[in-house]
């Protein structure tokens, strides 16, 4: 890390040497770009399973004892399916496995990620923690429905389903994940510091590459703790060590713990938990960054304030993880502290925010499907946010926590918003893929429906918390202090789930038809700066770069600089080849002020 | 403060000097990347142990606890056994900087002869360990009856696999140099090896101080820690 | 164009519906008015950011929409912008911090004069404990849990032996008295929370944590468990009653101490089959029920269910709905029982009743019964043999037609319905995820080929 001035790679040559065979090309592959999308094709396959999953819950809760195929225990393992899916097995998989593997390499000008052989291997163990989890959906007692956080006693005791062979599955998978994710971090962290072509210095990264690269040493850095508390717990479960477990009792009998803390594995399980907010978020932030600037043919605004700003983030999340526990029951006055943290990391997120809106101000917006679901993102997420901001503020969170509108909030911020921005970001690159664009039509209706569906689920799921429903009941029976519209209004929260959920089948179909039939898009389509839309070849070959690596001159937010013919410039392009408008052509450099 | 200077600079603004043009050989950078890579793995492992050992503190002040040493009694008290384990695995590290060494001067007999010897003493290392473990359950000192026994095993067990997966990674980087690795690039590997053999043996003393030490050390530790 | 006017209508839509939903906090029935006001500060405060933020966002993106014969400017960054941004960002979430601090600081401040009341959280009920006079909790422990003393006190504690024991999961608590409430939990994590209170704090296994509040209202409060702590973790649910100076007097005197309920076992057989011989004409002289009266077995029954169960027919909490006519015939029956010491005795001469096997009944599927019974079983046991620590009476060995019978009832809220049934409520919670009559009759057909064991 010392070292962080512009290091160049060599031009490794050997690289180029292509595979020629199908299993060589497609399923053993080392290329960066097939493993991406082997990554992302998991990930979303992975993630649809969770869709259903949701939607399976949201028809308990809009229509309670309609559905047979619900009952509290196939309820509990749905949310806690559906949670740990989406948060670690798609957003994290899909953000970084998926999106950081793909364009790294290209963006800052390299054949390839520093280790492929060690890139291939991340894959195949992240396919095989996946296989894992999902086959505890076929073992006796079915997968553990102990919640995503998976909270000691409860997860291994036997009040809770699949407190047997399904929370040992889970914790396993959870292992291997972690270490299929550490060697594609390594891999990830390296290839940025010790790959970046010639002139590609730190500061001229795109945003995105920023966004990743934070996220991925958080990645590294919390994903331990996550490890040595499942192994805490498999000990608890298996051996009947007592890292966890106080004296207690299940179901009237006595154990054999004692003298364990249950908070304990809170402490280990948030240290982890709230940097992956972030570990999902910083990467998104990054790659909505480079959409906004593109489409709104501007610089990024305030390039500098946007990296320290992710930065800082990043430094601050590994501050803030007890704001989930403020009810826990840990040492109360550790409330003020987590509180303040908490609220702190509050201002440079607001920063990006008005960066990302300054971006947009005196820009010229073309209104593309990517463009769409980055304006959707700001404004989901400065809704999430500042719910956060009341949460977070620790006595408000007294009469929230464990209601619906932490649901709403998290959902709101950590949900709908990176997806916003994943498929902003698919809309956006997919023509690097394939060489054609998405349909766009498809395109708009899938965000509308997706931006004003999801709007319609989590808007009034905050009111229920306002309530006082909680989270994680499986139905609320009849109470004195909720009146029966709530059930209707959850009813209407079900329906619009359910239409959100068909439309993103609108998306599949539009991915696989527009692969083969989409409209051509011709080389970068977008007229952007960035490095991965230069390559020799479109889209990218094998090695991404021909013959030579590229020189860059530039930051890669040259975008309608003044008195240049074009109103872009690509990083690789030369000071002495920039064309300037006929009339100044005698200015010098216009952009010394 | 290098970092801080580089994240000053506007990047907008034409370089004051255009970035060089010579490239490094791709030996080098292969290197240097391999050494940057095991710099974060280093920290990962860090972070693991630093948070296994955090638990740990706060446990040592639960009404069950029983140190493991500080009485006549206890089984490390007298803890001749680590010291030797200790002994293996400080061998190992110094016999795999010798085989750097020799595999920098090109001479074969030595670099076979060092390279057996890390073997051998990583591999006496870890079955003195188990033979620590074998020892406690004779005693009586089983994993579930007590936190500190707990942790004892915890803590051993996963330095245990680090160093296993320390020595898969040799024996690779042995059985590539037997087929076509040339002396310099396993005089590289080497030398990233033996900087996570190092690591790996500062790490194992920290846990030998930290398991062995006594109720009343633990107690000015937490009192120092604030738990 | 169209995403800017979504954008506007989108928040008004936010605005109206805030403004005009009928969803909002429940009136506040406790001393924390500050929590309100904070929450309602902060509301001010986003929202107004949120509103602002927005709407720039649809001028932006509609005036700087794109225009061919336009160029976007170029501006790298303009520090003093960001400066200032930084500055009213960081004075706007002060301004919110401060209250809250200042709040959170009052209520980890337990107020001197407060009552302590013990709340022991278990999966998936609520108890309580009184400190009794000498105003101290005794000492408990975990392995001390029995049968006998279920909240596992000390006897060797002079503490304990006075402590008020409440074996329930209503909990009365005297107007504007504040109140330390210690949280205990037997086995896994729980939540302490009373929406009408505002505040909740979770109960662990192994610590004891507390929560302070004053109740200013009277009247009956849920109580709900809002950590999630098992299959039946909807199910957990108590009340909190608010209670008059002379209400309250009422309801303490009427709790036994601990050293009460230990001497309490003195139920007499003998008696107890005197006043048996008024139920032989329907329950059989052998307690085996007859299908015929409509009424149940009653062999092999525990004497703790038994006795809940008389006494609620006695007491007009169980068979008072007209649905219910055997019910009914039941809770007249039970008049017959003169006090509370009857209707021990007759528990417990009907406990030592030899249970005889009654014939299956199959009328549903008791394979797909089997997968229906894996949620009961996690409280009645897996060979439906019943568990004293769940509240959950045995189940095998019962008449078909009377388990039917039961679960519809649940399902209708025939039972389980009155505000004093402590543990019926669960029933109908439960009984719901049986949906359909099938799923009823499979259940019942499990339950029904299981051996009966003690």
């Amino acid at each position: 890390m010392t070292k962080m001035e512009n290091v160049a790679i060599a031009d490794q040559v050997d690289h180029s040497s292509h595979p020629s065979t199908f299993m060589g090309k497609y399923i053993w592959s080392q290329d960066h770009k097939v493993i991406a999308i082997q990554y992302s094709i998991t990930a979303i396959a992975v993630g649809l399973v969770a869709l259903v999953l949701s939607g399976m819950m949201r028809l308990q809760l809009g229509f309670p004892n309609e559905f047979s195929f619900i009952d509290p225990s196939s309820y509990l393992q749905f949310v806690t399916m559906h949670g740990m899916i989406m948060v670690i097995y798609l957003l994290t998989a899909l953000l970084l496995g998926g999106f950081g593997n793909y364009l790294i390499p290209l963006m800052i000008g390299a054949r390839d990620m520093v280790f492929p052989y060690l890139n291939m291997l991340s894959y195949w163990t992240y396919l095989l923690s996946v296989t894992v989890l999902i086959s505890s959906f076929l073992v006796s007692g079915g997968p553990t429905g102990a919640g995503w956080t998976l909270y000691p006693p409860q997860a291994i005791l036997s009040g809770t389903p699949g407190a047997d062979a399904g929370i040992l599955l889970m914790l396993l998978s959870l292992a291997i994940f972690i270490v299929a994710f550490t060697m594609g971090g390594l891999n990830y962290v390296t290839t940025i510091l010790q790959a970046r072509t010639n002139g590609m210095t730190l500061m001229r990264m795109p945003l995105t590459l920023w966004g990743i690269f934070v996220a991925t040493i958080l990645g590294l850095l919390a994903f331990p703790a996550l490890l040595v508390s499942a192994i805490m717990m498999i000990f608890d479960k298996v051996i009947g060590t007592s890292f966890f477990m106080p004296a207690i009792l299940s179901l009237g009998e006595t154990l054999d713990h004692s003298g364990g803390s249950p908070i304990l594995f809170q402490h280990l399980f948030w240290f982890f938990g709230h940097p992956e907010v972030y570990i999902v978020a910083l990467p998104a932030f990054g790659m909505v960054s480079d959409v906004i600037s593109i489409h709104a043919r501007k610089n990024i605004f305030g390039y500098r304030m946007m990296v320290w700003a992710i930065i800082a983030i990043g430094g601050l999340s590994f501050v803030v993880w007890a704001h989930h526990m403020y009810v826990s029951g840990m040492n109360p006055y550790f409330g003020f502290f987590f509180a303040t943290t908490t609220l702190i990391i509050a201002i440079p997120t607001a920063l990006k925010v008005y960066n990302w809106l300054l971006t947009l101000w005196r820009g010229n917006i073309h209104l593309t499907v990517p463009m769409l679901f980055a304006i959707g993102f700001i404004f989901t997420f400065t809704h999430g946010g500042l719910t956060g901001l009341m949460l977070g503020n620790v006595v408000i969170d007294l009469p929230l926590s464990d209601t619906f509108f932490v649901v709403a909030h998290f959902h709101m911020v950590m949900g709908v918003s990176p997806i916003m921005v994943l498929f902003a970001a698919i809309y956006h690159w997919f023509p690097l893929l394939t060489g054609r664009f998405l349909n766009n039509k498809l395109g708009k209706f899938h965000f509308w429906g997706t931006f004003l569906g999801t709007y319609a689920i989590y808007l009034p799921m905050h009111y229920l918390g306002f309530l006082g429903v909680p989270r994680r009941y499986y139905a609320m029976g009849d109470t004195d202090f909720i009146p029966e519209s709530a059930q209707s209004l959850n009813a209407g929260i079900t329906v619009s789930a359910i239409i959100v959920g068909l439309v993103q089948v609108v998306f599949i179909i539009n991915v696989i038809w527009s692969t083969f039939k989409g409209k051509k898009s011709g080389r970068n389509p977008w007229q952007a700066t960035s490095l991965e839309w230069q390559t020799a070849q479109f889209p990218p070959g094998h090695g991404n770069w021909g013959k030579k690596i590229p020189q860059v001159h530039r930051w890669a937010y040259d975008y309608s600089v003044p008195n240049v013919k074009d109103d872009f410039i690509p990083q690789n392009v030369a000071p002495k080849d920039v064309e300037y408008l006929a009339d100044e052509k005698n200015n010098n450099n216009p952009r010394e002020k | 403060m290098h970092i801080l200077k580089t994240l000053r600079v506007k990047p907008w603004l034409p370089a004051e000097l255009e970035p060089q043009t010579n490239l490094p050989s791709a030996l080098l950078n292969k290197e240097k990347s391999a050494s940057t890579a095991l710099q974060f793995f280093l920290a990962v492992i860090t972070v693991v142990f630093l948070l296994f050992t955090i638990t740990f503190l706060q446990r040592t002040q639960s009404f069950d606890f029983q140190a493991l040493s500080g009485e006549p009694w206890l089984p490390f008290t007298n803890a001749n056994i680590l010291w030797q384990n200790s002994a293996y695995l400080l061998l190992a590290s110094i016999s795999i900087i010798l085989a750097k060494k020799f595999a920098e001067q090109q001479s074969l007999y030595a670099i076979i002869i060092s390279l057996t010897a890390t073997t051998l003493f990583t591999l006496l290392f870890i079955s003195g360990q188990v033979q620590v473990w074998q020892q406690l359950n004779q005693s009586g000192f089983y994993i579930t009856t007590n936190p500190a026994n707990s942790y004892y095993f915890l803590l051993t067990g996963v330095h245990a696999l680090h160093i296993v997966g320390g020595v898969l990674v040799f024996m690779r980087c042995i059985w590539l140099f037997y087929f076509n690795l040339s002396y310099q690039q396993l005089a590289s590997r080497l030398k990233l090896c033996a900087r996570y053999w190092h690591y790996l043996f500062f790490i194992w003393l920290f846990l030998f101080c930290l398991l062995t030490s006594d109720a009343d050390t633990f107690k000015t530790i937490a009192l120092i820690c604030g738990f | 164009m169209t995403i800017a006017i979504v954008i506007i209508l989108l928040v008004i839509a936010t605005l109206l519906f805030h403004f005009i939903s009928p969803w909002w906090f429940t009136p506040l029935a406790s001393n924390w008015q500050a929590i309100d006001d904070t929450i309602n500060i902060s509301l001010w405060v986003v929202g107004t950011v949120f509103v602002a933020v927005s709407l720039f966002l649809a001028f932006v993106v509609f005036k700087y929409r794109h225009n061919k014969d336009r160029r976007a400017d170029y501006q790298p960054e303009n520090s003093k912008l960001e400066g200032w941004l930084t500055v009213v960002t960081t004075i706007g979430v002060a301004a919110m911090l401060a209250p809250g601090l200042v709040v959170w600081g009052e209520f980890i401040t337990v107020p001197k004069n407060s009552e302590i009341v013990e709340v022991v959280g278990q999966q998936w009920h609520w108890s309580y404990r009184l400190p009794g006079k000498d105003g101290k909790l005794g000492k408990t422990s975990i392995k001390l849990i029995s049968e006998d003393n279920p909240f596992g006190l000390d006897v060797n504690d002079i503490y304990g032996a006075d402590d008020l024991l409440v074996n329930s999961n209503v909990l009365h608590l005297l107007i504007d008295q504040p109140v330390k409430a210690v949280l205990r939990s037997k086995d896994v994590l729980h939540n302490f929370a009373v929406p009408q209170f505002r505040v909740k704090m979770d109960l662990v296994p192994g610590a004891v944590t507390f929560v302070w509040f004053t109740p200013t209202k009277l009247g009956r409060y849920e109580l709900l468990c809002e950590e999630l702590c098992g299959i039946a973790h909807f199910t957990m649910r108590g009340y909190i009653k608010v209670d008059s100076v002379s209400d309250y007097q009422t309801w303490l005197a009427s709790l036994p101490t601990f050293t009460q309920t230990l001497a309490r076992d003195t139920a007499n057989i003998e008696q107890g089959k005197q006043h048996y011989a008024s139920c032989v004409s329907c329950h059989g002289i052998d307690g085996q029920g007859n299908d015929a009266m409509n009424a149940p077995k009653l062999a092999g029954l525990s004497r703790w269910y038994l006795h809940r169960q008389l006494s609620y027919f006695k007491q007009k909490i169980r068979g008072q709905n007209n649905a219910d006519l055997y019910g009914q015939q039941m809770a007249a029956m039970s008049a017959l029982l003169p006090d509370d010491k009857a209707i021990e005795d007759v528990s417990a001469y009907i406990n030592s009743l030899q249970s005889i096997k009654s014939k299956p009944v199959t009328t549903g599927d008791a394979i797909k019964g089997k997968s229906f019974y894996k949620n009961c079983a996690y409280c009645h046991g897996e060979h439906a043999q019943g568990n004293f620590a769940m509240n959950a009476p045995k189940l095998a060995g019962q008449h078909a037609w009377y388990l039917k019978r039961q679960i519809n009832a649940y399902q209708q809220g025939i039972r389980g319905k009155h505000p004093a049934d402590l543990y019926g409520k669960q029933m109908i919670l439960m009984s719901k995820s049986l949906h359909d009559q099938r799923a009823v009759n499979d259940v019942v057909s499990y339950i029904n080929s299981l051996p009966s064991v003690k």
